[in-house]
């Protein structure tokens, strides 16, 4: 059941770890209890440029918040052309399959400049969520906003192929 | 232009229990099958006749009881073929996520008899009742996953077609909306 609306982000003490993203849209709205859960499956992390994040198919137990940098996400097709999928940046979530089966990496992640994020540990935070349907309410809202712009990329590429 | 069938069958107990039979619903408590049931109408639809359209306020959703169902998309040019639904398929999820705005456009290919959701009225219950609100985040986000799948499986295919025209989309093709 629902409880006491979450304050105001300003209200709420953002937890040390996710201090450098607390403008994250990610993170607006969640009450202190959540972002203390969140905070215990996160890790300020790093990429050089050109350094591969994940890659398709292989299992997909986390996502990342983007603090600065840029990543495009690509996928091999069957004649071995890499096609890009979409270029995100800051303030972006970096990766959804973690939360849907059959939990392995749609696509290929790679930094294109040295990029900031925060790491978190998608799988626990997937158990969380079963366990606390008022955390798994909010970060299934997130998540598929996320997908909604993979979604709307998608069709934007299919919209500009000229058939 | 929505025509409702028999109404004894209408009756929210034998859609609770078509519902209750649906892969889409599995494990959903009794009760929330009931109040699923309560928002839903069981409506036909005639082969070509237009279900929903792109870019339209999306405050429903539908599952197919029997017929097909065309999900196109329109942008600049002729709709283009995502994918055919058909029978114990959700159609519909942009009722549950903002902009809540119709992401395609949906035509009844064949003779169709659909159950029709009020998704403003479950909105409504998800917003105070997050267990319940969870498990249909779950069960629709994961039919965005296949409608996401779908388009990368239309855009590679398009792509072959076309031969070489993927590079160099420009900068703002990939602008957040």
């Amino acid at each position: 059941m629902k409880t006491e609306p979450a304050p105001p982000h300003d209200q709420v003490k953002i937890p040390k770890v996710l201090e450098p993203i607390r403008e994250h849209p990610f993170l607006h709205g969640l009450s202190q209890e959540h972002l203390e859960i969140i905070a215990d499956c996160a890790m300020a992390t790093k990429f050089a440029a050109g350094e591969q994040i994940f890659r398709e198919g292989d299992p997909a137990n986390r996502f990342y918040l983007i603090k600065s940098g840029r990543i495009i996400l690509e996928r091999t097709g069957n004649e071995g052309v890499v096609k890009t999928i979409q270029i995100i940046g800051p303030q972006d979530v970096l990766g959804w399959s973690w939360l849907y089966p059959p939990f392995y990496w749609h696509f290929d992640a790679r930094a294109l400049e040295e990029t900031e994020a925060v790491f978190l540990y998608g799988t626990r935070i997937r158990e969380f969520c079963e366990q606390n349907h008022d955390l798994g309410y909010e970060v299934m809202k997130r998540i598929a906003h996320v997908l909604i712009n993979r979604l709307l990329a998608a069709r934007r590429d299919l919209a500009s192929e000229e058939i | 232009m929505q025509t409702l069938t028999n109404p004894s069958l209408s009756e929210p107990l034998a859609i609770s229990q078509s519902l209750a039979r649906m892969p889409v619903f599995e494990g959903l408590k009794p009760e929330w099958i009931d109040i699923l049931a309560q928002a839903a109408m069981r409506i036909r639809f005639n082969p070509g006749q237009l279900i929903f359209r792109q870019g339209e306020q999306a405050n429903c959703f539908y599952l197919i009881e029997e017929g097909k169902v065309s999900l196109l998309f329109e942008e600049n040019r002729e709709p283009c073929r995502l994918t055919v639904l058909g029978k114990s398929e959700i159609l519909g999820w942009s009722w549950l996520f903002p902009p809540h705005l119709w992401q395609f456009t949906a035509r009844a290919v064949s003779p169709s008899q659909v159950l029709f959701f009020c998704g403003t009225r479950l909105r409504e219950i998800c917003e105070k009742n997050y267990e319940f609100g969870y498990e249909l985040m779950k069960r629709f986000s994961a039919v965005m996953v296949q409608r996401l799948q779908c388009s990368r499986l239309e855009l590679i295919r398009s792509r072959r077609e076309v031969y070489r025209l993927s590079t160099n989309a420009s900068k703002d093709d990939y602008k957040e909306f």
